[in-house]
């Protein structure tokens, strides 16, 4: 079987995820004005939601006729999907980044961001709190200057 | 004539923007030449910090980093095999090759110097070119606009990779988000979800910042192990004879180049590996087999990327249509700014055409003297670890986004598309069209509907309308052809041809 006709671990569902937004869009679409005139507001995002879900169909027909490439050191389809799509360590930073946004307006900008770069740079990086420190001290003050005061760009 | 003139020149005589433009294109090298930023990204996380600024400062500085990132992606191609931007990614083919011969000096130095010819070659055409286009586009039905909008997108969506229905989907991924809001024509809610949140509609940078910024930035978490290579990267500017010797071909390589940078939705990458195909076939001598260090391997691409940039600018600035993904983001800038890329941009305001022209050959000025001195800064920057330089990217993502339009909901967005825009990365969805898509919905929807009240809500006059114009038939027989193109019928046909035409030589 040639690489083409592989497909990733998770593929399927994920495609399938898609479809139900595609079919979602297309209700709402469908939604603004019923069944649309060939000028109305609603043809062109039933047209489009229209579009997303057929090639979600098309791929879902292509993809279910091939197989699951797994990794040789996954030894399930679960974990090859953790080792080839969605490794934890980057799922736990998606989640990390996603607490920094959260933050922003509760703990303030400069807060949440010097906590996110410390926490970021210690876990990535992998050095001693000092050279850390350092260059969160760099980045934040590059912002200020260079955004914050040069640039006079509002800041969150 | 003197108008165009002092325009043209504005940027040369006025110390700030000249200022800016160095700056431009200093920070596109070498945020191009970093592992992991794309020149995609660079711009559209740079731009959204100028969005307070005067328009010729905010065009002054997009213009050197867009022409500076094209040309700094060939850095890390040529040194590391990973190519900064997707432009270079047919000059690691031979670069990386020639740096293991241990002459990455000498390939940078000629990367630099036909990159320059290329670039030249673009703004010549661009400046001869799109005020022809211009006139022509004057004479376009809002049916002409709509072929070229999906004319551009089916050409991106099926040059991409993971195949056609993965790019059809995310160009069409692209234009909901590009409809979500008021509607332009009958001011109703469209894809709102009963939000009124979402009433004004997504914002593009939000978009741009999260598909190219944040996606990229955790997919680069894959590639944290991967170490930095010194090379020797002493004495690089080449000879005056070298040049003469591969003039030919970075002459014909940039014609392609502007080609498909003019078309709508292609851009450098896709010259790029064009003009590398055509030096493969073309060249007789090579100076070692192609893939193995062959210096014509690093001429074409180089020359057809750079060349690409003036081409790009030309649907951009006289269609409103973008030439590749950077185009798009600039594009939305210019939305920003309170302009309308499209045929009476030339003119309602022909100076902003002509000062464009002006930075682009001022940008590419800078491109000699920058490329070819600052090495060892250069060195110092790239071995700039992917630990610390992915947190910095989601930090200016977060402060970028912000800025458009101090709120946080676009700031949430942005983070949303990033999540989404990892995942497709991940299985193998071009997230290229989803721009496009987002800039090009809105102008393919106003033009569809034009066209269909033009044609009295008649679908049989409405279909006839694409055959009575000739501009209207050339473009959808084009567009015929393109969709033909991507059948099986078609594969039959022409495959079978092509593999005659293979075996016939031998036999």
């Amino acid at each position: 079987m040639d690489e083409s006709q592989a497909r990733q671990p998770g593929e399927l569902s994920f495609i399938v995820i898609l479809l139900i937004g595609a079919v979602a869009l297309l209700w709402e679409a469908y939604r603004i004005e019923g069944f649309p005139s060939l000028s109305g507001a609603g043809i062109f995002p039933v047209l489009t939601a229209g579009v997303m879900a057929v090639s979600l169909i098309v791929l879902l027909v292509k993809e279910t006729r091939s197989r699951t490439q797994v990794q040789q050191e996954a030894s399930s389809a679960t974990e090859g999907w953790l080792v080839q799509v969605a490794p934890p360590k980057i799922i736990g930073y998606m989640v990390l980044c996603g607490l920094y946004v959260a933050s922003i307006e509760h703990a303030g900008f400069w807060l949440a961001s010097s906590s996110f770069l410390m926490i970021s740079l210690l876990l990535l990086y992998k050095r001693n709190l000092i050279p850390v420190a350092v260059i969160t001290g760099g980045v934040v003050a590059f912002i200020y200057i260079v955004f914050a005061t040069i640039f006079q760009v509002y800041l969150p | 004539m003197e108008v165009a003139l002092s325009y043209f020149l504005m940027s040369f005589t006025d110390p700030y923007l000249l200022f800016l433009v160095a700056m431009g294109t200093l920070a596109g090298v070498y945020v191009g030449a970093m592992p992991g930023i794309s020149v995609t990204m660079a711009a559209s996380v740079l731009i959204s910090f100028t969005f307070s600024w005067d328009v010729n400062a905010a065009l002054a500085l997009m213009v050197g980093v867009y022409c500076g990132g094209v040309y700094g992606g060939s850095r890390t191609a040529i040194l590391l095999n990973i190519p900064g931007t997707p432009a270079a990614v047919a000059t690691a083919l031979d670069g990386y090759p020639l740096a293991k011969l241990g002459e990455a000096g000498k390939a940078i130095g000629i990367c630099t110097v036909v990159s320059v010819i290329g670039g030249f070659f673009g703004i010549i055409v661009l400046a001869i070119g799109a005020p022809i286009v211009s006139d022509v586009a004057l004479l376009f039905a809002p049916r002409d606009f709509l072929l070229l909008a999906l004319i551009g997108l089916l050409l991106v969506g099926s040059l991409s990779e993971g195949g056609l229905a993965k790019g059809i989907f995310a160009a069409a991924l692209g234009v909901v988000i590009g409809l979500v809001g008021l509607d332009s024509l009958t001011a109703q809610p469209r894809l709102t979800f009963d939000s009124p949140s979402m009433l004004g509609g997504i914002s593009y940078v939000a978009a741009m910042i999260g598909f190219f910024g944040l996606a990229e930035a955790f997919y680069q978490m894959r590639l944290l192990h991967v170490a930095p290579v010194k090379q020797d990267v002493s004495r690089i500017t080449p000879s005056i004879a070298t040049v003469l010797k591969f003039l030919p071909l970075s002459l014909r390589s940039s014609i392609i180049g502007v080609i498909i940078g003019a078309l709508p939705g292609t851009g450098g990458d896709i010259a790029a590996l064009i003009a590398y195909d055509q030096a493969k076939r073309t060249t007789k001598k090579p100076t070692r087999p192609f893939g193995q260090g062959a210096y014509e391997g690093l001429v074409a691409p180089e020359s057809a990327n750079n060349a690409a940039v003036g081409g790009a600018f030309i649907p951009m600035l006289t269609l409103g249509i973008p030439g590749d993904a950077v185009t798009a983001v600039i594009i939305g800038a210019l939305y920003v700014h309170g302009l309308k890329p499209g045929p009476m941009l030339m003119i309602e305001t022909p100076h902003l055409f002509w000062f464009i022209v002006g930075a682009l050959v001022l940008a590419n000025a800078f491109l000699l003297p920058i490329g070819l001195t600052g090495i060892k800064v250069m060195a110092r920057i790239m071995s700039v670890p992917r630990a610390v330089l992915i947190p910095c990217i989601i930090l200016l993502s977060v402060v970028g986004t912000y800025a458009i339009q101090n709120s946080m909901t676009d700031v949430y967005w942005m983070f949303a598309f990033g999540i989404l825009g990892y995942f497709l990365k991940a299985y193998n969805f071009p997230v290229g069209p989803i721009i496009l898509g987002v800039i090009l919905g809105p102008l393919m929807d106003s033009s569809f509907r034009r066209a269909v009240m033009s044609a009295h809500n008649d679908v049989l006059e409405f279909l006839a309308s694409f055959l009575t114009s000739p501009i209207s038939a050339c473009l959808t027989v084009f567009f015929l052809v393109l969709v033909f193109s991507q059948t099986p019928l078609w594969t039959k046909i022409f495959g079978r041809r092509a593999a005659v035409n293979a075996t016939a030589p031998s036999q």
